[in-house]
């Protein structure tokens, strides 16, 4: 989705984008809300942002994906500045999901990892959410902090270590 | 802008490849790590197919107000950043446009050109204060150039009066010798005449006088034409009613003729030798008579038909010499008025420029600040 691209082109650029990101997209402000509600109404803000402000895209100052998760990021912040709350995510799908005897052990080590990720602080948890869900580079997750890549990469081994010790700590 | 990149330590480097391999889902990516991605990326909340479908449907309407909508309307978007140059040109164009009015409101003090309005309101004000110089005479440089007066004759006179007119004129002019031939010519346009004419040419100080007589009818053209040919230092106007004395000249000229025609009636009827010679010298006198008093009608029928201009041309010398004196737009002229145009032009840009930068350089800041701070708040909302 260049900035000189013709309407059709641009919202044809635009649709594959959001095919390819959305899922990713909710995830990530799920994850930095944890709140499904104010995800959707996030995502679904972030979109259209992205949608409205396409031209302003300049790939030089990084990739689509990078931009798009940079909208999302802000939306995400201006609703928890709004809101000036941090909502328990409602585990649905934890709650809803059977389970059966052999798969004890994995949802057992899943439900340590939901913890771990609870535990952890919304920093970090913000790196994680861009490193794992959204499946950025740290070149891309620097353009999205507006950091170094070099900055970004040592904050995501941070993260990550917090992430791997609360996985190990004892509950 | 560009960020200060440093080189990462080689163990968290290290780490780093290895999460990137379990992200990859490397076989040979260490197992605890790929373990972790996995479970990590299980627990990533994942859309309501209710919600899903909803998005799907705005995305495909463009967000119900879709710019694809607007467009519908022919009307351009534009991003601030693209209206830049245009509100760079719009304000080159305004700058050109109070240069250009700057240079021609300051071109008038050079009379090199035609006047504007308030120029041409000084002569009417002299007019109405007749002689005398005024303080405004220096800008006069040009003779023929000068914003001449629309001089009007007095106001009319009644019909069946007969009034004599008679006006002064008192020009100024650096070239005394073509003021002079302008005013033979303005005479002979309105079919009046010369009837005295005394030139002095000299170097900057000459001057003539000339006496006119044109058409009654005529003379408010006359007065015109005369008054573009200098600058205007005075202006008389009189108006004497002379009906009497028409009334009295044409009266006594009547008279004389029905003597005559009474004294040529008597001498055909004559018989007498003596008869016809007393009559006949009586026609001889009253021949004479009649004559006399021809010439004092048509005296005065020529003061009442014919006014009276008395035009005083005074030389001065030129204070710019290599200004032209002529009545014409030269070459010259559009060159200095261009050159003035362009010192003005840059004057303004220097103006703009000196007021434009700081606020853009101000706007900059606020807007650098603007953004940094909005970066600051959402990151504190994190962090609350």
């Amino acid at each position: 989705m260049a900035i000189d691209q013709p309407p059709v082109a641009a919202a044809a650029s635009f649709e594959a984008l959001y095919r390819a990101s959305a899922d990713a997209v909710y995830a990530y402000t799920a994850s930095l809300l944890r709140d499904r509600s104010a995800a959707e109404e996030v995502t679904a803000t972030a979109f259209e942002r992205a949608f409205r402000k396409s031209r302003s895209f300049d790939p030089k100052r990084g990739s689509q994906r990078a931009w798009l998760f940079g909208i999302a990021r802000n939306a995400a912040l201006d609703e928890l500045r709004r809101r000036k709350r941090a909502a328990t995510l409602t585990d649905e799908a934890a709650a809803d999901e059977p389970v059966a005897e052999f798969e004890a052990e994995a949802a057992e080590r899943r439900a340590t990892v939901r913890a771990a990720l609870a535990q952890l602080d919304p920093h970090d948890r913000d790196l994680i959410a861009l490193k794992f869900h959204a499946g950025l580079g740290n070149s891309e997750i620097a353009a999205v902090l507006g950091i170094s890549a070099s900055n970004a990469g040592t904050r995501v081994h941070r993260a990550l270590n917090r992430l791997r010790e609360a996985c190990h700590a004892p509950s | 802008m560009r960020r200060r990149e440093t080189t990462l330590d080689p163990v968290v480097a290290a780490e780093l490849d290895a999460l990137e391999a379990a992200l990859a889902d490397d076989p040979a990516a260490e197992p605890e790590l790929t373990e972790l991605v996995r479970e990590v990326r299980a627990e990533a909340p994942t859309m309501a197919p209710e919600f899903r479908a909803q998005l799907d449907e705005r995305v495909q309407s463009g967000f119900a107000r879709a710019p694809r909508a607007r467009r519908g309307l022919s009307l351009p978007s534009f991003s601030r950043r693209s209206l830049l140059p245009a509100l760079g040109v719009a304000g080159c164009l305004l700058a050109a446009l109070v240069a250009v009015l700057v240079a021609s409101g300051g071109s008038g003090d050079d009379g090199g050109s035609a006047g504007g309005v308030a120029s041409q309101a000084q002569p009417a004000e002299r007019r109405a204060g007749g002689a005398g110089e005024s303080a405004g005479d220096s800008a006069a440089a040009g003779g023929g150039a000068e914003p001449a007066p629309t001089a009007k004759s007095l106001a009319p006179s009644a019909p069946g009066r007969r009034v004599e007119r008679t006006t002064r004129l008192e020009l100024t002019t650096t070239d005394v010798q073509r003021v002079a031939d302008g005013v033979v010519r303005a005479t002979q346009t309105s079919g009046g005449f010369v009837q005295l004419s005394q030139v002095r040419t000299g170097d900057g100080n000459g001057s003539a006088t000339f006496v006119l007589r044109v058409p009654t009818a005529k003379l408010d053209d006359a007065l015109a034409a005369l008054s573009k040919l200098g600058h205007v230092r005075a202006l008389e106007q009189s108006a004497d009613d002379i009906t009497g004395a028409y009334d009295s000249a044409s009266a006594r000229l009547q008279e004389a003729r029905a003597e005559r025609r009474g004294l040529l009636r008597a001498l055909a009827r004559a018989t007498t030798g003596q008869e016809i010679s007393s009559l006949r010298a009586r026609i001889a006198d009253n021949r004479r008579e009649l004559q006399r008093r021809q010439r004092e009608f048509n005296a005065v029928r020529s003061r009442a038909n014919l006014a009276t201009i008395q035009v005083d041309v005074v030389g001065r010398a030129r204070k710019d010499a290599a200004a032209p004196d002529g009545g014409s737009w030269t070459p010259g002229d559009a060159l200095r008025d261009a050159v003035r145009v362009l010192e003005v032009s840059a004057g303004v840009a220097v103006i703009a420029l000196a007021v434009l930068v700081p606020l853009t350089l101000l706007g900059l800041a606020a807007r650098f600040a603007a953004g940094a701070w909005r970066r600051r708040r959402r990151e504190a909302a994190m962090s609350a």
